[in-house]
């Protein structure tokens, strides 16, 4: 429980921080998914269970601040959180190079399987070259680790001292 | 049960629950009480970090500026910078001033009941056209509703919670629009294109159309009413199978920079949408 309001927490922070901030920073299309950086955080650190819930709840919140059809980033999160828990499982993640490697791979897939079901779910044309779109949100998702994983793992330090989370 | 167990478990349930939301609710506007619940949560924050990024921005860019200045001019410095800041908080009120003038103007112009919202937020991921707006169905905002500025039409309401609503902007791909080019009166639909341009299509092969039209609603889709504003004709091509023009269409709004919208508050029906009321020239 103390597992999942510390990621329900940050995640709903960087879902607050992607629609009021990040837009003036980077260009809309391309602001990194710091949500799905924390559900990859979780995977790859916190208590499975845990972190099945906050990857649902992250996603269904993301659904509905943003216009995809409810249950498609609940699903992505999904795929995500389970994707990292398993490298983490069979893989030292304490080295910044793997964690950076599955968020790639997290990024990814997830930006794939959106741009999949936006056409899956209707003929709609998308006038940029779509993989070039996919790669250069992926690269910067993925860069924002270098900042989001300290900052996570330095809160979560400080959250476990605090209340006596594992 | 062993924890194998319930953890496969418990992923299958949360999997399949979101799958089952993903193909329920492709064309239905969620405004059940969950969705009440977490627009609810989360208006006041966006609206709380939006109102002070707006007023932080200018001190804050007066206070960089500032940094390293010597001690010999630091009253002066000191009175440049509230002079400035002073400034920048006039010149954004007289920026404030003008769209809400023209926000009026259009509110006399258009025949409809309106409602002016603010934006508070983008889309969250980045993958979808779409801005929330600070008005939902409490003030009668409810789906499938037009949204526009003076400039032009902006998007049609997506979701609507009691609280805030949802906007999905023309250029978003699974947006389309009954249109009129308004010198030939040709017909044509457009749909985002994912760019910031949006994409004319079926189009007569005559038309007559050049870079610089201005393209209107025709009012025929049950959504928007006729006249409005949408983009200019940026180019003209022949569509891949060749049996029809397509344009690329600029918005005439400034999609990126709007603060202020018009909600129109008319679904289907509100508008008149006859055919053939439009006379060509």
């Amino acid at each position: 429980m103390k597992d999942l309001f510390f990621c329900l927490v940050f995640g709903s922070v960087s879902i607050i921080i992607q629609c009021c901030v990040l837009g003036k920073i980077f260009p809309m299309e391309f602001k990194p998914d710091l949500t799905l950086l924390v559900v990859v955080w979780v995977g790859l650190k916190g208590d499975y269970v845990s972190g099945l819930f906050s990857a649902f709840f992250l996603g269904i919140i993301e659904d509905l601040l943003s216009g995809a059809p409810l249950g498609l980033f609940s699903f992505i999160y999904l795929v995500a959180y389970m994707f990292s828990a398993f490298v983490s499982v069979n893989f030292d993640v304490d080295q910044l190079g793997l964690s950076w490697l599955v968020a790639i791979v997290t990024s990814f897939i997830s930006f794939c399987l959106v741009f999949l079901a936006r056409w899956l779910g209707g003929q709609v044309m998308f006038e940029l070259p779509i993989i070039e779109f996919i790669l250069i949100k992926t690269i910067m998702t993925s860069l924002c680790l270098i900042v989001v994983k300290p900052l996570l793992d330095n809160s979560w330090r400080g959250y476990s001292r605090l209340i006596g989370a594992t | 049960m062993p924890r194998s167990i319930r953890d496969i478990t418990i992923a299958v349930i949360l999997t399949s629950l979101g799958l089952i939301m993903l193909f329920s609710s492709f064309d239905k506007g969620q405004s059940g009480t969950f969705v009440n619940l977490i627009y609810s949560v989360f208006k006041p924050v966006d609206q709380f970090v939006t109102f002070v990024q707006k007023r932080t921005a200018g001190i804050f860019n007066s206070y960089v500026w500032l940094v390293g200045v010597s001690q010999e001019n630091r009253v002066l410095t000191e009175e440049v910078r509230l002079l400035r800041t002073e400034i920048m908080s006039l010149r954004e009120k007289e920026l404030e001033n003008r769209r809400l003038k023209k926000i009026l103007d259009l509110k006399s112009k258009l025949d409809f009941p309106t409602l002016v919202a603010q934006i508070i937020g983008e889309d969250a991921s980045g993958l979808f056209r779409t801005v929330l707006v600070n008005k939902g169905s409490d003030d009668g905002v409810l789906r499938d509703m037009p949204v526009t500025v003076p400039e032009g039409i902006v998007g049609k309401i997506n979701r609507s919670s009691t609280v805030m609503a949802q906007v999905i902007m023309i250029t978003d791909p699974s947006v389309s629009v009954d249109c009129r080019v308004e010198r030939t009166r040709e017909r044509g639909l457009l749909s985002g294109s994912y760019s910031y341009s949006c994409l004319l299509q079926y189009l007569s092969k005559e038309a007559q159309i050049k870079q610089g039209d201005l393209v209107v609603t025709s009012g025929l889709d049950g959504i928007f009413p006729r006249g409005l504003a949408v983009g200019t004709v940026e180019s003209v091509r022949l569509s891949e199978h060749g049996l029809f023009l397509e344009a690329t269409v600029t918005p005439t709004a400034r999609l990126t920079e709007i603060e202020e919208v018009v909600v129109v508050l008319g679904t289907q029906g509100g508008f008149s949408m006859e055919s053939g009321l439009e006379r060509k020239p």
